[in-house]
This record gives C-alpha cells, structure tokens and sequence, in this order.
C-alpha cells in the first residue's frame, strides 16, 4: 500500500492504518528499536508506543515521507527508554555507536541546550552533504539506525575490515570539520 | 558532551538522509543478490587462472594496484593516478609505533630515509631543512602496510611564507584499510576547490593543484611520482612559485 493511502486511513481514523503501517514499516521499526534496546519486550513496547504516537499526530500531521517519520518517532522513543532504563545501557549496538562518537563530541560543552543541539544538527547535516554517497549511507546506519558494522557490510556488499576503516576516517573528517565550524573539542 | 545530546544531535539529520540510507542499502543488496551468481562464477574462474598460472599469493601481488583521486566540494572527482605500483619497502626499514595519544615519528634525513627504504625520493637541492619526519602504519601481521613522510621545513622563507612536503607510498603487502585510504583521497580537508590541472616535464607527471576552505593563504599541489604521492603545502606562496620549485626536484 502506498504511504499516501496509510495516511488518508489515519485521517479516516480507521484502525487499519495501523496494521498497514505495521505491515510496509514493522521489520524496519523493529530492527531500529532492537539495534538501541536490545531487548526483545522493551522494542515491543516501543513499537507499540510508535504506532499509538502516529495515530495521535496523524492528523494534524500529514508526514511526507512517512518511512523517516515512523523511523524517528522509534527511534526517539527507543532512547528515551535507553536512557531511562539502566539494564539496558550496555552492549547494545548503539552503545558501542556512541561510544565511537564521543571521541567527536567528547569534550563538547557548548551544545547542551536544545537550540545549540538544533545548531549542531545542522552543522551535521552540511558535512553529511559534503561526503560521498556511500560514506553518508555507512554514516547514517551506523549512527542513525544503530546498525552493527557487520549489517552495514552486508548491505553495502563490502568487508567489515573496509567499513571500520571508513566509518573510522568518516569521525575524524567529522571532528575536523566541526573544529573549523568553531566548535572546541 | 552527554551520550543523550549527541545521540539528539544525530537524530535530528535531515529526513532525506534517513530515506537515503535506507533505500541505497536495499538497491544496493539487491543488485549485489542479482550477480551473486555471475559473481561466484567469475570468482570461481579467477581462482582456476590463478591456481594455473601460480599460486594465488603469487598472483594476487602481482595484479596488485592503486589509485588516488580527490573530490572537490562541487562533487568533481579528479583522478590523482590510476593504477600505481606498490612500493617494495626492505624488511629493515625501521618500524614507529603507536600509542594511544600520539603517533611515533622519527627524525631522518633525506639520505637516511632513502638509505633505508631502497629506492629514490624526490629531493630540492635548496631546502630549508633535510629534516624529515618518518612515521609507519603496520598491517595486521605486524609488517610495514603505509609510510609517510613529512617534510616540515620544506622551503622557509619567513615566518608566514612557507612551504610544507608529505610523501606517502604503500608496501606491496599494504592491508586493504591503507589502499581503501589512498583510493579514497589522502587529503581529509573540508570543502576543496581545483584551481589548476599541470603536467611538469622534468618530472612527466600530472599535478593538481587546489585551495581548501580550512586556508585562504594555503596552495596544494599533489602528484605521484614512481609510484609515491607527493603532497605540497604552500603558505603565501603563488601557484607558479610552486610550480617552479617542484620543476626544479630531482
């Protein structure tokens, strides 16, 4: 079914666009909250929670697209439910992809508040415009989805040795390139 | 930085990268399982050759080869050499280490360094300085996989015209990850603009020549040479100024 028809059933409040939604975007959404909680009843939980949180926005809301729009309602309810819950804090994915980006951001005192994180947001978004393709796709599982470097090297069709390198020259690219953006790391 | 804010910082990227990810990912896989046959076939008949010809460690170093180029912040992609041989560094070449603050570097002179690699690096017989700082990446086996050369006081003319030389080469038995890093553009700097596509006739080699954002009085030039990637900085100087500097190394 087409995103649009998913939502024109939100918007006629028919309980089918959720099995729909569920239906295209559950793997996807599973994977995302798996890979931040590791932990099968909690990503339960947080799928459920993302598909009552788009039956309350939509309507008003008419995302577009609505893969990244489900993506990231799972993916914030994840780690608000990472953070809060202690047994969960290790040996998940993202853990260890949070791990790699604090020696980026490590030192960073000065985006602690929303409008400087909204800030920083943007100055990634202009280096991600500036990699190539496929370092943005590396960099965007891997921080973004929380894919493990095993995952990424399977879909990108290359070795994991390859993919640690990239990823590896990918941060140190990045923490330069926020240095020169005035950021004191 | 809290974890908390950073992973806030990343989740707020632009939605067309989130859409990118996972699309290129899955056309990606796809047309890698539609030639997976042809795929395992051609490796297949590789190895047949290979076992032929020799064995295949034989044979592997023998077609072994690397390239170089650099991206543009326009997204121009220009070629610095395709195809260059791997260097045949000595055993007894000295190893530096590396802990984890900092990178160890020793200090050599030109003669020294070609004493121990073997084989010629260019030199300007009017440098400042015959200081050059040697540093090596080992691979896995704990062989030399990459060398670098810096060349801090290449030409110093005062304190604000200047001009910096790193020489990087590859060991036929370089790992992957140091190829991966040539083919990909030593140069990490931020937006580049190409100014200047050259060949020198002393040397028969391309050279090109660009600014990055990171400098408004920086110059770089880059070429291989016998298979070694000369990288040239120049503070304050003019691109011909350059030019006839690296015209006149031998």
């Amino acid at each position: 079914m087409d995103d649009s028809q998913i939502i024109e059933l939100f918007y006629e409040r028919s309980e089918q666009a959720i099995i729909e939604l569920s239906e295209k975007y559950g793997a996807l959404c599973r994977r995302i909250a798996d890979n931040i909680l590791n932990n099968s009843l909690d990503t339960e939980e947080c799928l459920n929670d993302a598909y009552l949180g788009a039956w309350n926005t939509i309507p008003p809301q008419n995302p577009s697209p609505l893969t990244a729009y489900i993506c990231r309602i799972v993916r914030n309810l994840a780690i608000k439910k990472f953070h809060s819950n202690t047994a969960t804090k290790r040996n998940s994915v993202y853990d260890v992809s949070l791990d790699e980006l604090e020696n980026c951001f490590g030192s960073l005192n000065s985006a602690e508040d929303e409008y400087s994180l909204k800030v920083l947001s943007e100055k990634i978004n202009g280096f991600l415009e500036d990699l190539c393709t496929e370092n943005r796709v590396i960099f965007v599982r891997r921080y973004w989805f929380a894919d493990s470097i095993s995952d990424i090297a399977d879909r990108l069709s290359m070795n994991t040795h390859n993919v640690t390198v990239r990823l590896s020259r990918i941060r140190n690219k990045l923490k330069k390139y926020l240095e020169k953006e005035g950021y004191t790391l | 930085m809290k974890k908390e804010n950073i992973s806030k910082a990343i989740g707020n990227i632009n939605s067309k990268y989130i859409i990118e990810a996972e699309n290129y990912s899955a056309s990606a896989k796809k047309a890698f399982g539609n030639k997976s046959f042809s795929l395992k076939f051609f490796i297949a008949a590789c190895l047949v050759v290979c076992l032929l010809v020799g064995t295949v460690a034989y044979a592997v170093n023998e077609i072994r080869e690397w390239s170089s180029s650099i991206t543009f912040e326009d997204g121009t992609r220009v070629d610095i050499v395709e195809n260059a041989a791997f260097k045949s560094i000595p055993d007894t070449a000295p190893k530096t280490g590396r802990t984890e603050n900092e990178l160890q570097v020793i200090r050599m002179t030109h003669a020294e360094v070609e004493e121990a690699l073997g084989f010629h690096i260019l030199n300007y017989e009017n440098a400042t300085s015959d200081s050059l700082g040697y540093q090596t990446h080992l691979n896995k086996d704990g062989s030399i996989g990459r060398i670098d050369l810096w060349w801090a006081e290449f030409l110093k003319i005062n304190e604000n015209k200047h001009m910096t030389l790193s020489i990087f080469m590859l060991n036929q038995n370089a790992d992957e990850g140091y190829v991966l890093a040539f083919n990909e553009g030593i140069d990490a700097a931020g937006g580049k603009k190409l100014e200047n596509i050259v060949t020198i006739n002393s040397l028969g080699t391309k050279i090109i020549v660009y600014k990055s954002d990171s400098h408004d009085n920086k110059i770089s030039i880059t070429f291989v040479y016998d298979n070694v990637l000369y990288q040239f900085g120049g503070y304050d100087f003019t691109e011909s100024e350059m030019l006839s500097v690296i015209e006149q190394m031998k």
